[in-house]
């Protein structure tokens, strides 16, 4: 799955330390485009597939915020 | 997994209050923000535990309740923001300006050292002028507070000063000073159409000025015919 982080909205830090948390979760690959961060999720672990998406947008809204 | 979608305009709430009322729900929802055109953020609240359509409903009312509240709390921050610094500043600058507590000092009722001369045997005693004369109580001179020892360096050290307050920062002063003069001169932008009238020129303090005026004016040339003037010694 892909998720989509806008550059404007969120900062690239939190969604690198996101990666690094959520590493042992799952496999992260981000590709940068001017307006947007995009995130592809691999190899979930199982049983985690629905909340790992949400928990992982969290954490970098959280991250962001810190940030700002 | 059902939730809400608000778009949120950015010039009515700013980008820090959205920020935040996200974070107020981020145990209840996952929350995505996604930029849409005419600065508007749209915001999505995946609910995390199933939820009915009337509670989707309330939570959506909460979520732009907490926008509001945060918006407005950011603005207040931003308005107070002078007056906050110059209350924090100063609180900095008095705690500064305290004489440090002296370093030698003990603690409550610790026993003053008793100074032993030895005696015509070679055995030491304890000198006769390390115990003062009882005294009644109620000091009047207001030394109840002070221990035997420090009592009898109060009755033969002489008078000190009082402790000088150690130098401010020179920044923080100047820090201070500025901020001073901002409050200053917003203070004065506060009457734009300049109905204020200031209270010398009111009717009510004329009159009662009237008498202090008179004495001031014969004080004043008491003064003047006292003392020299300036320019004639030139």
């Amino acid at each position: 799955m892909k998720l989509k982080f806008s550059s404007r909205l969120y900062a690239k830090r939190a969604v690198l330390d996101a990666m690094r948390r959520y590493d042992r979760f799952a496999r992260f690959k981000i590709t940068e485009t001017p307006r947007a961060f995009h995130v592809e999720i691999s190899r979930v672990r199982e049983g985690l597939e629905d909340k790992l998406p949400g928990e992982f947008s969290n954490y970098v809204l959280v991250s962001t915020r810190e940030a700002a | 997994m059902t939730g809400i979608q608000c778009d949120v305009r950015t010039t009515v709430y700013p980008l820090e209050s959205i920020y935040a009322a996200c974070y107020a729900f981020i145990d209840r929802a996952y929350i995505r923000l996604d930029e849409r055109p005419k600065q508007t953020i749209r915001v999505t609240l995946d609910v995390k535990e199933p939820l009915g359509k009337d509670a989707l409903r309330k939570l959506e009312g909460d979520f732009r309740n907490e926008l509001l509240h945060h918006a407005l709390r950011l603005k207040v921050s931003v308005s107070n923001q002078k007056i906050r610094e110059y209350i924090v500043t100063r609180a900095l600058l008095s705690a500064q300006a305290a004489p440090p507590p002296e370093a030698g000092t003990p603690p409550d009722e610790l026993p003053a050292p008793e100074v032993r001369q030895p005696g015509p045997d070679g055995e030491p005693v304890a000198a006769p002028m390390a115990l003062p004369a009882p005294e009644p109580a109620g000091e009047p001179d207001g030394k109840e507070h002070l221990h035997r020892g420090q009592r009898d360096e109060a009755h033969l050290a002489p008078a000190q000063p009082p402790a000088q307050p150690a130098p401010a920062d020179d920044a923080l002063t100047r820090e201070i000073q500025k901020l001073l003069a901002e409050i200053d001169k917003g203070g004065e932008q506060e009457d734009p159409l300049g109905i204020v009238a200031p209270w010398e020129e009111s009717p009510k303090s004329a009159k009662a000025d009237e008498g202090s005026v008179s004495k001031a004016k014969s004080s004043s040339r008491k003064s003047k015919s006292a003392s020299p003037q300036k320019g004639g010694r030139k």
